[in-house]
């Protein structure tokens, strides 16, 4: 599971803050989120819904509602296949440059499989459109044929484990079956080769035998491209089979994060803590479950200091209501947002 | 597909058989005969007296002694067989050649109408839809009200007034004095088109509106599903992106109110036709049912409903072929 | 928007609970209070209502009445004050009648040295309020001679009465047409989809067929049906059957497509696991949320039947004269020598759009005032 990290990192993502405006006020999804990502690993985010983990990502590709700002400190550092660097962040949103990165060198993949999916044309036409728009013959710079980019098509879902490939690509999305959707969303988003695949929450609506199936894919995937991943999900449970390293995300911010087997041995925040304590446990006999306690706040109110407080049951009086938490390492790139492991500054 | 077809077709022809019956009992409703409206036509005023043996004998000549259902079959036989609507007594002729030419201009002005209609329904929607707030956004309100509250024949008055009063001339007929009678000629075709945007105008005004609104919304609706937001983040050109996906899904309810469009524009022709002066179906309608010359005015009820019934015809079909699911779905 | 558990915590102040305890029918209300247009289109069709109900009395003449030395009069305004002062009470010029010395037509010539001064509340022609209360007592008159809020025709009838007149009965007419329509609607409508199977089919079939057919043409062809002999109230109430009958299949639909989603709905499949009768499911359930819509669709459907009646009646197909209704009127109106002459004829046209525009907007806003799940327009 674990890959060795090669020095560069494909992504480096700084102090990323994400607002909407609403009529109601100013919305704050995202705070302060920094993390980095090398070829090739993939990173798990996990949180409540609320938590900020899909804008977060979509942030990544800028694909945001028209009423989102970025903070003019957050930063999106990216790779491109090129050698260049670019911030994200920092691009227009009519930069083509954006346009060449969407779906060419990050690809997304979402939680409903027909999302993806126009139904009024075959899965083919859509495979072949994003493949004329992105795809390159190799080593030269010249664009595909229509027909090389139909074979590329076919090939792709032979990969992904469609069956009479030849077939279905010319069919519409509603006449394939449910699990066959996924993967024919998978092949859609990988059949440009790109570096970076965002995940959000692809196996949520899935039953768990399927589930199981689509993260290998995945996984292999992975491993055949050399592509880096980005992984979110409400479920521990797949962050364990999938990620190697893990961001706990909560109304916006990291709380902790780390290597996934280290954190999962060793969680250290309150929330973390609560999150696998609420896992159900065929073990634990018939114990009541063991949610976390209180809702999470409403965005428009979002608490002061420490946005975990106020469901907190290690909560310190006079300090955590009041002062952010920084990060503390806690060794081994296990990192932790929380007073109670941090030196109380003073 | 093919199934499909079939279908549609067969349930046309069943549908425009009830409606045949229909129509020839709206026919057969005004009181008196054929018999006694062509006696009165041909011997008032002089001064001849018409007898009840009269009356009698021209009613067996025309086989109007015979039951109902007899002369429903003999009256849609022909028309099956022969085309052959029956005869006019106002115009002593038979219906076909009463209304001949005219059937070809009321189909070209429907044509001219449709065109017009969806031309700008179509863009002006998608645009208002896409930029929100706009001028064309709200202009588009404000024009969908209006030609909701002022259905065709008050916006044909409203010309005409307006005509008369600031232009000192009177809108309307289909050619100018010159051309009239003439034979066909390019010139002919020419001067019709000069002529034909006023009527098109005012028969487009109120289904315009409406397919506005209709296409705004859609198009809003669509523009928030996650295909849109896929398609972006696969890094497609933003005109893409919205014309290549919500907008041809929005095009959808406007294929599918094609048959409902001509049935409200063919319902407010006889009146737009009367005030513009237009030598067409419509405008004959009203006159024959103002004479009671009820072979004329079935025949016109029964070709209207027929195009009406066509394009709905259209439209399935159309639908099925934009939209897989309608096709895969059965409809 | 606190959470539901802190919003436990805090006491509901006045407003919420008056909020959280309003019957349905209050919260419909609320909610259209706020949707201003459709609070003047309510406030416009009540105007038209009180002008078409009380017609005799408002009008200051009956609307038949010839007045021979003002014909295609021009409207006569009331004014305050000209070159002779200022007066309190409102007043128009008398009117004297010319011959044209080159058409010889007669034409209307204004008079300014005579003041004719408006009164109120004045005796008038007799008439029956309503057809029963007989009266005499109009809203407005002048002592002698005669006043012509809106001109005369060409027969020199008085515009302003005969439109009150008009009113009356366009509205009055729409009204029956739409109750006979709904009517219908609900029973067939009701019958297919509660009964479902071929029943449902086959009705299904029928007003298809009938909705088929262009409807203008269709009232054309039953009004034509209508002998020359039979009297004005008559044709009237044959007018409303012909409405009525026309309408139906586009409401039954809609009746029928309402009851099959709301017998769909899992609440009452909930009641009816729970051992409810379907008398009881009908009345506690069903019906109150069908009411709205039916409601909606009713004040839909009335600018259609205005029209309808207006067109008909415009094309000499409807009403007849001396019926007086706004199609007469625009009838009256649109030959080029009226326009000519009296462009101000003209006027029912602006009463009729004001009618479909209020009707309309006032269904948009009851439709969203009904529907609880409605975004508000924003």
């Amino acid at each position: 599971m674990n890959r060795p990290s090669p020095t560069e990192p494909l992504v480096e993502v700084s102090d990323l803050t994400v607002d909407f405006d609403t009529d109601e006020g100013r919305i704050r999804a995202v705070e302060e989120v920094s993390w980095t990502l090398a070829p090739g690993r993939t990173l798990g985010i996990v949180g409540e819904s609320g938590s900020g983990k899909s804008v977060g990502t979509r942030a990544l590709v800028r694909l945001l509602p028209r009423n989102a700002r970025l903070s003019p400190q957050s930063s999106i550092l990216f790779r491109r296949r090129s050698g260049d660097r670019v911030d994200i962040a920092r691009l227009d949103p009519r930069d083509r440059r954006l346009r060449e990165i969407r779906g060419g060198e990050i690809g997304l993949i979402f939680q409903e499989p027909m999302a993806s999916f126009s139904p009024v044309y075959t899965i083919g036409n859509q495979m072949v459109e994003a493949l004329l728009q992105h795809g390159h013959r190799d080593g030269a710079k010249a664009k595909l044929t229509p027909r090389e980019a139909r074979e590329r098509a076919v090939e792709m879902l032979a990969r992904v484990g469609i069956a009479n490939p030849g077939l279905r690509v010319d069919q519409y999305p509603l006449e394939l079956s449910g699990g066959m959707r996924q993967r024919a969303m998978i092949a859609l988003a990988l059949v440009t080769r790109p570096q970076l695949l965002v995940a959000d929450e692809p196996t949520t609506a899935l039953d768990v035998t399927i589930q199981a199936q689509i993260l290998d894919l995945m996984k292999e995937l992975q491993d055949e491209f050399g592509m880096a991943m980005v992984f979110i999900t409400h479920d521990m449970g797949v962050i364990a089979q999938i990620a190697d390293e893990v961001a706990v995300m909560y109304l916006g911010r990291i709380v902790e994060r780390g290597d996934t087997a280290a954190l999962l041995r060793e969680p250290r925040h309150p929330y973390t803590l609560g999150l696998l304590a609420a896992l159900p446990r065929p073990e634990a006999g018939r114990r009541r479950l063991v949610p976390v306690p209180g809702d999470i706040p409403s965005p428009l109110e979002r608490p002061a200091g420490c946005p975990f407080h106020t469901r907190c049951p290690k909560r310190i009086p006079g300090l955590c209501e009041v002062r952010i938490p920084p990060e503390t390492d806690l060794g081994d790139g296990h990192r932790v947002s929380c007073f109670l492991y941090g030196e109380q500054e003073g | 597909m093919l199934r499909f077809l079939v279908q549609r077709l067969l349930g046309m022809i069943v549908t425009m058989f009830f409606v045949s019956i229909m129509v020839f009992a709206i026919m057969e409703l005004p009181p008196g005969d054929y018999a006694d409206r062509y006696a009165f036509r041909k011997f008032s005023g002089t001064g001849v007296s018409v007898t009840e043996q009269d009356i009698e004998s021209i009613r067996k000549q025309f086989g109007l002694d015979r039951p109902a259902w007899e002369r429903y079959l003999s009256w849609i036989g022909g028309i099956v067989t022969r085309f052959d609507f029956g005869p006019s007594f106002a115009f002593e002729t038979s219906v076909t050649d009463v209304i001949g030419q005219r059937v070809g201009l009321t189909v070209v002005l429907l044509v001219a109408t449709l065109l017009l209609t969806y031309l700008i329904s179509i863009p002006i929607g998608i645009y208002a839809a896409v930029r929100r707030q706009s001028l064309a956004d709200y202009s588009l309100t404000v024009v969908s009200y209006l030609g909701l509250a002022i259905p065709n024949f008050m916006l044909a008055l409203i010309l005409l007034y307006i005509g008369v009063t600031w232009f000192d001339t009177t809108v309307g007929g289909l050619f100018s004095p010159e051309f009239e009678k003439a034979p066909w000629s390019w010139a002919k075709f020419v001067d019709l088109l000069k002529h034909l945007y006023v009527p098109a105008i005012v028969l487009a005004w109120s289904a315009t509106a409406l397919q506005l609104q209709t296409v705004r919304a859609t198009m809003s609706d669509e523009l928030h599903r996650p295909y849109v937001d896929a398609a972006r983040a696969r890094g497609l050109p933003e005109w893409k992106v919205i014309l290549k996906y919500p907008a041809r899904l929005a095009i959808n309810p406007v294929v599918s109110t094609i048959g409902f469009d001509v049935n409200r524009i063919f319902s407010e022709l006889p009146i737009v036709a009367l005030v513009l002066g237009l030598p067409e179906l419509g405008e004959l309608l009203i006159r024959s049912f103002l004479d009671l010359d009820m072979y004329v005015a079935g025949a016109i009820l029964l070709m209207l409903t027929f195009i009406i019934v066509f394009m709905n015809f259209v439209s399935d079909i159309v639908l099925a072929m934009l939209d897989p699911r309608i096709r895969l779905e059965g409809g | 928007m606190a959470t539901m558990e802190q919003a436990a915590d805090r006491a509901l102040s006045a407003r919420e609970l008056r909020y959280y305890t309003a019957s349905q029918w209050q919260l419909v209300w609320w909610r259209f209070r706020r949707h201003r247009g459709a609070l003047f289109g309510a406030w416009i069709l009540l105007l038209f209502a009180l002008m078409g109900a009380f017609a005799p009395f408002v009008a200051p003449y009956s609307g038949t009445a010839r007045d021979r030395d003002y014909v295609y009069g021009p409207p006569q305004i009331p004014r305050f004050f000209d070159e002779n002062g200022f007066s309190l009470r409102p007043f128009v010029y008398g009117l004297r009648t010319e011959r044209d010395p080159i058409t010889l037509r007669k034409i209307a010539k204004v008079d300014r040295s005579t003041r004719r001064y408006l009164r109120f509340f004045v005796r008038g022609e007799p008439y029956h309020l309503f057809g029963l209360i007989p009266l005499e007592t109009h809203l407005f008159g002048v002592e002698e001679g005669r006043i012509h809020l809106l001109g005369t025709d060409e027969l020199g009838r008085d515009l302003f009465s005969r439109l009150m007149f008009a009113t009356g009965t366009s509205l009055s007419i729409g009204v029956l047409g739409v109750l006979i329509a709904e009517g219908l609607a609900l029973v067939i409508g009701g019958i297919a989809g509660f009964f479902g199977g071929w029943i449902d089919y086959a009705i299904q079939r029928l007003t298809e067929i009938v909705r088929v057919v262009p409807v203008i043409p269709l009232y054309m062809g039953l009004a034509a049906a209508f002998p020359r002999e039979w009297s004005n109230i008559q044709v009237y109430f044959a007018m409303t059957l012909v409405l009525g009958l026309v309408g139906w299949p586009t409401l039954a639909r809609r009746v029928r497509s309402h009851l099959l989603a709301q017998r769909r709905e899992d609440y009452v499949l909930a009641a009816e696991l729970a051992g409810a009768r379907p008398a009881w499911i009908i009345r506690r359930h069903l019906l109150p949320s069908f009411t709205s819509y039916i409601i909606v669709d009713v004040v839909i459907s009335f600018p259609y039947m205005i029209l309808s009646e207006t067109a008909l009646s415009f094309i000499g197909l409807g009403l007849r004269p001396p019926s007086i209704s706004w199609g007469i009127l625009l009838q009256e109106a649109q030959n080029v020598r009226a326009i000519e002459q009296a462009p101000w004829l003209f006027l029912p046209a602006l009463f009729v759009i004001a009618a479909v525009l209020a009707f309309t907007v006032l269904g948009d806003g009851l439709r969203d005032a009904a529907d609880p799940y409605a975004v508000s327009k924003s």
